[in-house]
């Protein structure tokens, strides 16, 4: 049985990248029969290279990227060190869902309004503040440097990690490694960064490597924050591919290539600084310094993950503040004049989009739920590992290219069944993001639980739902709920590939969102928010509910 | 002479059209009957999906047609997808059965051979259309030949606040006084945006000693030249202008959402009653008026267009004759639903239609659009000027 994994794999997902991945590199060479273009050249490359301003969109792609993933990163492993099972962790356990399931769009729409120079901030503060009753001329989102849109993109990436790490955890001794290296004499923090975050990183090396390509390769958010002149090479990218002469399409192409080089050129100097860090660092681990009370960085990673979960309060705050206004005017602290006449009238159309999402978003996370599973129990028997890169592939070719590619292979072979192409559009994204997420707990798992009960003479099969399985329940469920999540928000696949047949609330929420109507807007975020973030609930609520009930029956 | 050739053409077209059109159209009408029409069209606007909600009820009502908005992004990339269907020879049954275009999604489909067509004449209300006054036949130059049906008028104007004091007349010249006086709350949207390029052309059409090289492909005049007015201005204005130059709106929803946060005096529209639209759904004040530019306003229209390899399109012609209809038009029309300015020649009326229309409303004075090879210069030229 477990033997079909490899195949079933490589059918679903490797046939539609190579598919995405032709519908790349042969327009990039001036291939693209479509428009009238049949002879290969390089036109495209010496279009792109020479096009005003790539080199600045091309180094704001690698700082904006690079710099948005250090930052998640660094604050994620200061947050644990510092603050492990303290009542910080508590309140930012329970927020963790829905924050998670805050759509990047709604996130950027609402963190511009936030911080724009007439944004709430401002807001709250002027007149009585500042004096001001015209909003400044600060360039505050959008600027040059792209410091805005690294920013949203850390915050909104930080609850991810953690929610990653919190779920690796689960599968290392902390509080015993905490207790043995504090009977040695150091501090807490030091535990974690000379014992269990060299364990910890590992675990959620993958998971960092798919924010990575996020962070690189991120249109969306981009748009509202991004700097425009010029903007990133992804928005770049982005415009090529929507326009309407078809000739863009070959620098589109070429551009999309580039930024596909780009993020796998990245992943390899993370992966570079780790094994330097493996090689040069053990100094560090090994020094026997015992360290102080490590208040002031102990402050900063306070400050830094407060400042983290206010903003993203603020920011959903101020969604369904916008959903219910009919008029809030600059300096105003709330609006002017309220309204439900948005949500009444929003009402009666979107029932069938909510459900469709629903539909879609548990077939697809549960199927590739079974699949990872499949795939991953299949790695653990043979003790070898798949190139992690086929893995990510679909997450690091841009989904415009790839689709266009599908939707080719689908037309030219005849394929109309629209809701089982959507299914597989969506699992192309949900898969990679649950393997990512799932890989490094399950691969940690201690094989001698399995081969203890083996011992005792049980099936592989029920060994593997009675012991494997429930011993792995958190990391499962996290990676379902972040599949869940990753299916809701799939625009692209459920327009092109279902042919604009099955609305869902994020392929109305996109639509609106290019309104710049910002109470429509909110709205349909707000209900992309609600459609995931009971999965989170659930893989939250659940293993506590588990746990409880075994406790439970022990004492009662 | 070209365009007297077009007109005896078309006249041709057209008389040949009405002698067997009744029986025509009602074999149309029974075709059309049951079907699903897929109608591709922006989503961005809930006053333009309420409008599509009333239609679709209609539709179904009156001919038993349901119709079904599928509400993308960006129309290119629907007319990237119907591009990928005849590469793949996917000659019928196509996935979509209308699109809402025009300008460079349209010069694109014609020129691949993406639209099903001439089929304008068939249609019954196509005779009440206004092609006395409004450019219809063309589509920034790009000749129509009945592949595409006048849907509403597009004019570019300036949305300003009333309550700020008033804004004279507009001229390129008042714009950068105004700017001078109030830094930082002039901007537009930033090219190859399509309100962008608009703005563009419009300034270059006021600030061109001689515009007549602007009605000719580029090529055939000196292009640094004649535009060099223009960069002279923005040279001028961008120091004053939002973020200093630094950074542009994206489009005009962006500028009408800055213009409600107070950041910007001005938002730069294509809809002549986008202003009387806004101020009554609360999106802006209710002290907004449009204005548009002294020399005329650019002028352009929106379509509605058939995919060739539509499985639909009895039906789909069937949709577009209604939504061609005076009271289809009339509702679009009116402030209280989209605020769209009809196609139809309210000449041609009857009594009782011409009643359904605001008396009060005229367009603005026009200005023809450019040849379309002036939008791709200007855009490029922006691009390595500004664009970086």
């Amino acid at each position: 049985m477990l033997r079909l994994a490899p195949y079933l794999v490589t059918a679903l997902l490797g046939v539609p990248i190579l598919a995405g991945t032709a519908s790349l590199i042969l327009p990039a060479w001036n291939y693209f029969p479509a428009a009238g273009l049949k002879e290969f050249s390089a036109l495209p490359w010496q279009l792109l290279s020479g096009y005003p301003g790539i080199m600045t969109s091309f180094f704001l792609t690698l700082w904006t990227g690079l710099g948005a993933t250090l930052l998640s990163l660094t604050a994620t492993l200061g947050f644990i060190s510092f603050c492990w099972q303290s009542g910080w962790w508590r309140v930012a356990r329970k927020l963790l869902a829905p924050l998670l399931a805050v759509p990047h769009v709604a996130f950027a729409i609402g963190f511009a309004f936030l911080v724009a120079p007439s944004g709430w901030l401002l807001r709250l503060i002027s007149p009585a503040l500042t004096g001001w009753h015209h909003p400044p001329n600060w360039q505050t989102v959008q600027d040059p440097m792209g410091l805005a849109l690294m920013l949203a993109m850390s915050l909104k990436e930080i609850p991810f990690l953690l929610l990653m790490s919190m779920a690796a955890l689960s599968q290392i001794d902390v509080e015993r490694q905490v207790w043995l290296g504090r009977s040695f004499g150091y501090s807490p923090h030091r535990v974690w960064y000379k014992l269990l975050l060299p364990q910890l990183y590992p675990s959620i090396r993958l998971p960092v490597f798919a924010v990575l390509a996020y962070s690189l390769c991120v249109v969306d958010m981009a748009l509202i924050l991004g700097p425009n002149r010029p903007a990133t090479l992804a928005v770049q990218v982005y415009h090529w591919f929507n326009d309407p002469d078809f000739h863009w399409k070959t620098i589109a192409a070429a551009g999309a290539l580039t930024l596909l080089l780009t993020t796998l050129a990245c992943i390899g100097l993370l992966v570079f600084i780790e094994a330097t860090w493996r090689k040069l660092g053990r100094f560090f681990l090994v020094n026997g310094r015992r360290g102080g009370k490590g208040r002031v960085p102990g402050a900063i990673t306070r400050i830094h993950i407060g400042l983290t979960l206010v903003t993203s309060c603020m920011v959903a705050a101020g969604l369904i503040v916008w959903s219910l206004a009919r008029r809030w005017p600059f300096p105003a602290n709330v609006p002017t004049r309220w309204s439900l006449s948005n949500w009444i009238r929003e009402a009666a159309f979107f029932g069938d989009p909510l459900r469709t999402s629903l539909v879609i978003a548990t077939v697809v996370s549960i199927g590739a739920l079974a699949l990872v599973l499949f795939s991953m129990e299949y790695q653990a028997s043979n003790d070898r590992r798949w190139p992690l890169l086929a893995i990510c592939l679909p997450l690091l070719l841009p989904q415009l290219s790839m689709l266009f590619g599908v939707r080719l292979l689908a037309i030219r072979t005849g394929l109309q069944a629209q809701f089982p192409l959507v299914l597989w559009g969506h699992l192309l994204y949900v898969f990679p993001y649950v393997y990512l997420c799932l890989a490094g707990s399950y691969f940690a798992f201690d094989p001698r639980y399995m081969h203890t009960a083996l011992a005792l003479g049980r099936s592989r099969v029920y060994v593997y739902f009675r012991v494997k399985l429930p011993l792995l329940i958190k990391p499962v469920l996290f990676s379902w709920a972040v599949g869940f999540g990753v299916s809701i928000l799939q625009f692209l696949p459920t327009l092109i590939l279902g042919q604009g047949r099955y609305p869902t609330v994020t392929t109305e929420a996109v639509a609106i969102a290019t309104g710049g109507n910002r109470r429509m807007a909110a709205i349909y975020a707000l209900l992309q928010l609600l459609s995931s973030v009971f999965a989170y609930g659930i893989a939250l609520g659940w293993p506590r509910w588990l746990a409880h009930r075994l406790k439970c029956g022990e004492s009662c | 002479m070209n365009s007297h050739k077009l007109i005896v053409a078309l006249a041709a077209t057209l008389f040949l059209a009405v002698a067997p059109a009744a029986a025509d159209w009602r074999t149309t009408l029974d075709e059309a009957r049951n079907r699903t029409v897929y109608f591709n069209a922006w989503g961005g606007s809930s006053e333009v999906n309420q409008y599509l909600r009333w239609a679709s009820e209609e539709v179904m009502r009156r001919y038993d047609i349901v119709l079904k908005h599928v509400k993308v992004s960006d129309i290119a990339q629907t007319v990237s997808v119907i591009l990928a269907e005849k590469a793949g020879g996917r000659h019928d049954n196509g996935s979509v059965d209308m699109v809402w275009i025009n300008g460079e999604n349209f010069k694109a489909m014609k020129q691949a051979g993406l639209l099903y067509g001439p089929f304008t004449g068939k249609l019954p209300n196509y005779r009440l259309v206004n092609l006395r006054n409004l450019p219809l036949n063309e589509d920034f130059t790009i000749p129509v030949e009945g592949l595409e049906a006048p849907w509403g008028v597009g004019q570019l104007n300036i949305i300003y606040d009333r309550a700020k004091g008033p804004f004279p007349g507009v001229n390129s010249r008042v714009l950068l006084e105004y700017a001078q006086k109030h830094v930082g709350r002039i901007s537009y949207p930033k090219p190859p945006q399509f309100h962008g390029s608009s703005f563009l052309k419009q300034l270059l059409l006021e600030l061109a000693p001689d515009t007549s090289p602007l009605y000719r492909p580029v090529e055939k005049s000196d292009m640094v030249q004649v535009t060099r007015p223009l960069w002279r201005y923005l040279d001028r204005l961008h120091p004053v202008a939002w973020r200093k130059g630094r950074a542009f709106p994206t489009g005009s929803a962006h500028m009408k959402q800055l213009m409600d946060d107070g950041e910007l005096d001005i938002a730069i529209s294509f809809n002549p009653q986008d202003a009387a639209t806004a101020a009554r759904n609360g999106t802006l004040p209710p002290t907004v008026a449009a204005g548009a530019m002294e020399i005329g306003a650019l002028t352009n229209c929106h379509f509605l267009a058939i995919p060739f390899n539509s499985g639909n399109k009895a039906a789909a012609e069937v949709v577009i004759n209604f939504l061609l209809s005076p009271e289809a038009q009339a509702r679009k029309a009116d402030t209280r639903y989209w605020g769209d300015p009809t196609i139809l020649d309210l000449e041609r009326l009857t009594e009782r239609e011409r009643g359904l229309f605001d008396p009060d409303f005229h367009l603005f004075a026009g200005i023809a659009e450019p040849h379309p090879s002036w939008q791709t210069a200007l855009e490029k030229m922006w691009q390595e000027r500004y664009g970086h």
